[in-house]
């Protein structure tokens, strides 16, 4: 009896569980329940941006997000200092329900001064897609409380370098391509190729090595020594500042032989970007040490425009490292992302139930997939709306024609390519390689690193050269410099005294003059608080070590 | 005594009427916000309101004299404002009694109307003519070594030394022909009998505007430079974060951009407000010194 | 000055030093203007490799052909327009008359009132204390934020009764015998004996409007009133904060679709173009102004 009657209980409960899991609505090819009421994730950026620019681009993937997932998106961008408007926000109490972009020093004031939601809770109990995905990060973005007030974007670590030094490809190769392991081997490659073309086309003057004031990064160049972000960390995990070093000295050494020897453009601490760029891509520099997307930007992707370029004709990042060094650690990654995603107290608890849910399914593979490569399953080439790629909500596959293109990275081979929305929308999505049965990261253009097409062959070649350059720093830059922290005024003092005394070092012209200048620099530094600004840096350093151990 | 201010009142009473409402303006555009230079007492947070603290006296004053760079920092700005002003003052002058001078009305019209196109153009843009021109390579650099005045280039824009007469250039090339306006005008103000008067007299072409061009915009001229002492601490802003970089720091920091790098782009509102008010009162303190001088000496003030 | 003074020989030598100071000021000056120009109408990839100075390179009329595509623009010039013809005019009435107030020698608040504003042009409450009034007004998202605010200028202020002062009171003197309001006297009698300084003055204050931008992007957010400057500005710190980003394939991604610099240039000359075409003619007003100035004596 009892029996039957468990068994009619749960007939006529059936209806119900099946009622209550499809009842908002039925669930999409991509995981997600479609509300029956639109949703509006109406939100700040805090990046400077240009709305009217951001709304052509995103209309695609706005009018696919509303039609597919009754979601709609409206993001707003400024082009104010977004500290400032921040601020603004925060002094006038007006600001929306929703902010994305916030830096961590900024999440920390809004939430101390009771204007963020605790997400904690619900993504422990509730949402628990988002802290299963982010694994053992989870952890570091929790107060000291254990609150949760932000919800990180691009995070993850993606697994390819950075910064490296490059090379002109086909003049190295005319050279005969002799080996360059040290900044010696460079150094001396660098000479003879500027010997070899004194020259432009133009006639004007070649350069070994150039930089514009914005892309100098000292970091850069203490990597060949085996710092790590201008730091060396002992066995003990104690970080010194490159001033206080041997090898910062040799470094600097090193750099100033290009400028005594005339193989440093004179004006490499003076270009503005677009001054660079003119060189760089009127072939006057045939080195460079920094980021690749920089020689990319100002080489073959202007130079391949004109007719009669050849498919070598390109910058190539290779690695050198001092012979002392272990390893030339040229990329510190920090895997705890870009900055944040928050809810504020402006959010009811209705709303709030929704954004978590929708975040939660934002960080799904599939999402990252979306927002990452923009609209799927699109056919029509002729106007630029031919999808990257195809998709059952299970499966993907990118569309063979696009994929060459996205190998090359001749992204302006497709016209209007931005209007996917490629990146605009990163809510909660990583950059780090999804964890289903295909993994791929957010960047299209990062998937082939390793691809045996043709297409792909440079930036399999670039990720063979610099294997291992790249390397965690997360627990290094999660250190948090609050403006009420001394420590913050003082460490833009040093850094501002650093650049300017490291360019002048440089720029000696005699070994003797160069070693004073260093020495100067070193004693300015320290006498401006490095040794205070070093000892809370070991202190976090460790603590947020111990934390990415757990 | 409330009476006979009363009947004052009733007297100038058409006058009081055009006034309200100005004092109305003033009050509410002007005076309430100056409320909020209070932060300059206290460690400020956005959000939080102005009075609620906390309050840290004068230490948002004393830090600023406190930092290494503030001797740099006060030589860059009194320097490149002195500079700006031994250009930029007489220079709009000199201009506009040249224009004056002029024959033809079209030749007048038009160098006038090509004056003014700097005035118009960003200073990113103007940096990057800046660029062009004195680079190691540039034109500048090119006529200089044919004339045979260096044999080597010279990196205009990377020594400190040329820093300061580079923008003190590029301000007077940018605002010359603007301000002459104001100067013309004045100019054609004075009185076109004394000029018949003085040539009677016989007295010359330069004789004229010796005498009486120049007493005739004297007392624009001592108005326009009064103001201009009053913002000597106003050494530019835009200009510096553009054209200076780490070669030239030690030159080009002045009060606005260390502010701006140190308390807006930081957080530290506080300290900005502290910074900004300060200057203000050197700056009133200023022009109502010089104003007083020019009372005694010149015989004309603006108050 | 209009009679023309004995041609003597200084004043000969002199003319001809005069005119080759302005050949070369015409040159030093206008250069910029031509080399802008010339950038403008290159074709964008080209103009990329610099060394463009009187001519392009590669001729191109892409960029302008961009711009004109872009609604925004025509938009923006509206309310560019609208600002200088409503901002100037309003402000010019208004702190001519507070102007005229303050030069009044029977009025016993003329000092007052001149220490009032001379004030505020030294101390202002800054960015955040501001922004909450015109918050709190009910100021923002409109086109009124470009007008009230600016509605008084001590500076024009100082300008207009500097030139007051020198009107004989003897003028106002008769008119206030004859029962004339003080808003009259302004009206009629002020206003026409002092078109030179209100000419001048109105060409700063326009120029003021034509260039300000920090208003329209901290107080209309939304977009709907932004000027043609604003467009501008836009483009043109596009590269700014390049040092602040440091994943470089976020870096990547963002400069791939940097504006080029010919569409940089032609911007600009959109926005300095018109104040050169109307120029002239305000001028005519300008000089209208310095014969009444010189007859007036």
């Amino acid at each position: 009896m009892i029996k039957r009657l468990v068994v009619l209980a749960v007939i006529a409960c059936i209806p119900i569980l099946v009622f209550a899991q499809t009842a908002p609505g039925k669930t999409n090819m991509f995981g997600w329940v479609v509300p029956e009421k639109t949703l509006e994730i109406n939100f700040y950026q805090a990046d400077r941006g240009d709305q009217a620019q951001h709304d052509r681009d995103t209309q695609q993937i706005r009018d696919f997000m509303l039609k597919e997932f009754n979601v709609k998106l409206v993001k707003n961008v400024s082009d104010v200092d977004t500290t400032e408007k921040l601020n603004l926000m925060l002094a006038s109490g007006n600001y929306p329900k929703i902010i994305m972009a916030m830096s961590a020093d900024t999440v920390s004031q809004w939430a101390a001064q009771g204007h963020l939601y605790n997400m904690a809770p619900d993504v422990e109990k509730t949402y628990k897609g988002i802290k299963s995905t982010l694994g053992y990060l989870y952890g570091m973005y929790l107060t000291d409380k254990k609150e949760l007030f932000g919800l990180p974007r691009g995070w993850g670590l993606l697994p390819i370098p950075d910064q490296s030094a490059h090379i002109r490809w086909d003049w190295y190769q005319e050279m005969g391509s002799p080996k360059i392991a040290t900044p010696d081997d460079y150094y001396n490659v660098i000479k003879k190729m500027v010997a070899a073309h004194p020259k432009n086309a133009n006639g004007e003057k070649v350069y070994g090595i150039s930089w514009s004031t914005d892309q100098v990064k000292v970091a850069d160049l203490m990597a060949i020594w085996g710092l790590k972000d201008g730091y060396k960390e002992d066995a003990q995990n104690n970080l010194s500042h490159w001033v206080n070093t041997p090898e910062g000295l040799q470094a600097v050494l090193w750099l100033n032989k290009f400028y005594r020897e005339g193989l440093m453009d004179p004006e490499a601490f003076v270009n503005k970007y677009d001054n660079w760029k003119a060189k760089f891509s009127a072939e006057r520099i045939v080195g460079h040490i920094g980021g690749w997307w920089q020689s990319w930007n100002a080489g073959h992707e202007i130079w391949s425009k004109s007719p009669g370029w050849t498919d070598d004709k390109r910058y190539v990042q290779i690695s050198i490292k001092d012979p002392a060094a272990k390893v030339a650690y040229f990329t510190p990654k920090n895997t705890l992302g870009w900055n944040y995603t928050v809810i504020t107290n402006k959010a009811t608890a209705q709303d709030r139930a929704d954004y978590m849910r929708f975040f939660e399914w934002a960080i799904s593979p599939m999402a990252v997939r979306i927002f990452g490569w923009g609209v799927p399953n699109l056919t029509d080439a002729s106007d630029g709306k031919a999808s990257f790629w195809t998709t059952d909500g299970k499966n993907w596959e990118f569309n063979d024609q696009m994929k060459k293109i996205i190998m090359a990275g001749a992204y302006d081979q497709v016209p209007n390519w931005n209007l996917r929305g490629t990146g605009e929308f990163f809510i909660t999505q990583g950059q780090a390689l999804t964890k289903d049965a295909k993994p791929s990261t957010v960047w299209a253009d990062q998937n082939f690193n390793s691809d045996p097409a043709p297409e792909a062959k440079w930036r399999v070649l670039m990720n063979k050269n610099l294997e291992g350059t790249e390397f965690d720093f997360t627990a290094f830059e999660a250190i948090k410099f609050l403006p009420e922290n001394v420590l913050t005024t003082k460490r833009q003092q040093i850094k501002d005294a650093e650049y300017t005394g490291f360019v002048k070092a440089v720029q000696s012209n005699t070994v003797a003059e160069a070693t004073a200048n260093f020495n100067a620099l070193k004693a300015t530094l320290n006498k401006l608080g490095l040794a205070d600004l070093e000892k809370f840096q070991n202190v976090e350093y460790k603590k947020n070590l111990a934390k990415m151990k757990l | 005594m409330v009476k006979r201010l009363l009947r004052r009142f009733w007297v100038e009473r058409q006058i009081w009427i055009l006034v309200i409402p100005m004092l109305i303006w003033v009050f509410t555009f002007s005076y309430l916000p100056i409320y909020g230079l209070i932060i300059a007492f206290q460690n400020f947070i956005p959000g939080n309101s102005y009075l609620a603290g906390p309050w840290v006296g004068l230490d948002n004053f004393v830090r600023f004299f406190d930092i290494p760079e503030f001797g740099n920092i006060m030589r860059n700005t009194i320097a490149m404002s002195l500079l700006t002003m031994a250009f930029s003052l007489p220079g709009p002058i000199i201009l506009a009694l040249m224009f004056s001078e002029l024959r033809g009305r079209r030749i007048k019209k038009f160098t006038q109307t090509v004056s003014y196109i700097p005035y118009f153009i960003s200073w990113v843009v103007v940096t990057n003519i800046l660029f062009t021109f004195l680079r190691t390579e540039g034109v500048f650099n090119e006529l200089l070594q044919s004339l045979g005045l260096t044999n080597k280039p010279i990196l205009f824009l990377g020594e400190g030394k040329f820093y300061w007469i580079m923008i003190a250039l590029a301000n007077l090339w940018k605002d010359v022909g603007f301000n002459t306006i104001i100067y013309l005008s004045a100019i054609a103000a004075v009185d076109s009998e004394l000029y018949e008067a003085g040539r009677i007299d016989g007295l010359g072409r330069f004789g004229l505007v010796w005498h009486i061009t120049l007493p005739g915009i004297r007392t624009t001229i001592v108005l326009l430079w009064i103001l201009g002492l009053g913002g000597i601490l106003n050494a530019g802003f835009e200009q510096h974060l553009l054209l200076g970089n780490p070669m030239t720091r030690e030159y080009y920091e002045v009060i606005d951009t260390y502010v701006y790098r140190y308390g807006v782009q930081l957080g530290n509102y506080s300290f900005g407000a502290a910074v900004g008010l300060m200057k203000s009162v050197l700056g009133v303190a200023l022009v109502v010194l010089v104003n007083r001088l020019s009372r005694k000496i010149l015989d004309t003030s603006i108050f | 000055m209009s009679t023309r003074p004995k041609a003597t020989i200084p004043s000969l030598i002199f003319d001809i030093f005069n005119y080759t100071f302005m050949f070369g000021i015409v040159v030093l000056f206008l250069y910029p203007f031509v080399n802008l120009m010339a950038i403008s109408l290159n074709e964008g990839n080209d103009a990329m490799r610099g060394g463009i100075y009187f001519w392009p390179r590669k001729f191109s009329l892409g960029a302008y052909e961009l711009l004109a595509q872009n609604p925004k623009m025509a938009q923006g010039f509206m309310w560019s327009v609208l600002r200088v013809v409503v901002g100037t005019s309003t402000s010019l009435f208004v702190t001519g008359l507070l102007a005229f107030v303050i030069t009044n020698q029977r009025f016993s608040g003329r000092k007052f009132l001149r220490t009032l504003f001379f004030v505020t042009m030294y101390f202002n409450g800054g960015l955040i204390p501001t922004y909450l009034l015109m918050l709190k007004l009910g100021l923002t998202d409109t086109f009124l934020v470009y007008i009230v605010p600016g509605l008084f200028n001590v500076y024009f202020m100082l300008l207009m009764s500097s030139y007051f002062q020198n009107i004989p009171d003897a003028i106002f003197d008769s008119a206030r015998i004859d029962g004339a309001s003080e808003f009259r006297i302004y009206l009629r009698i002020v206003m026409p004996i002092a078109v030179p300084v209100y000419a001048a003055v109105s060409i700063y204050s326009a120029v003021a409007h034509w260039n300000s931008w920090f208003d329209v992007v901290l107080y209309n957010p939304s977009g709907a009133f932004d000027t043609l400057q604003v467009l501008l500005r836009r483009i043109l710190l596009e590269v700014e904060g390049i040092g602040l980003i440091r994943d470089q394939q976020l870096l990547y991604h963002k400069f791939s679709s940097l504006t080029p610099l010919t569409l940089n240039a032609a911007t600009t000359m959109v926005v300095v173009l018109p104040v050169l075409l109307v120029y002239p003619f305000l001028q005519k007003y300008f000089i209208g102004g310095l014969t009444i100035g010189s007859v007036k004596g």
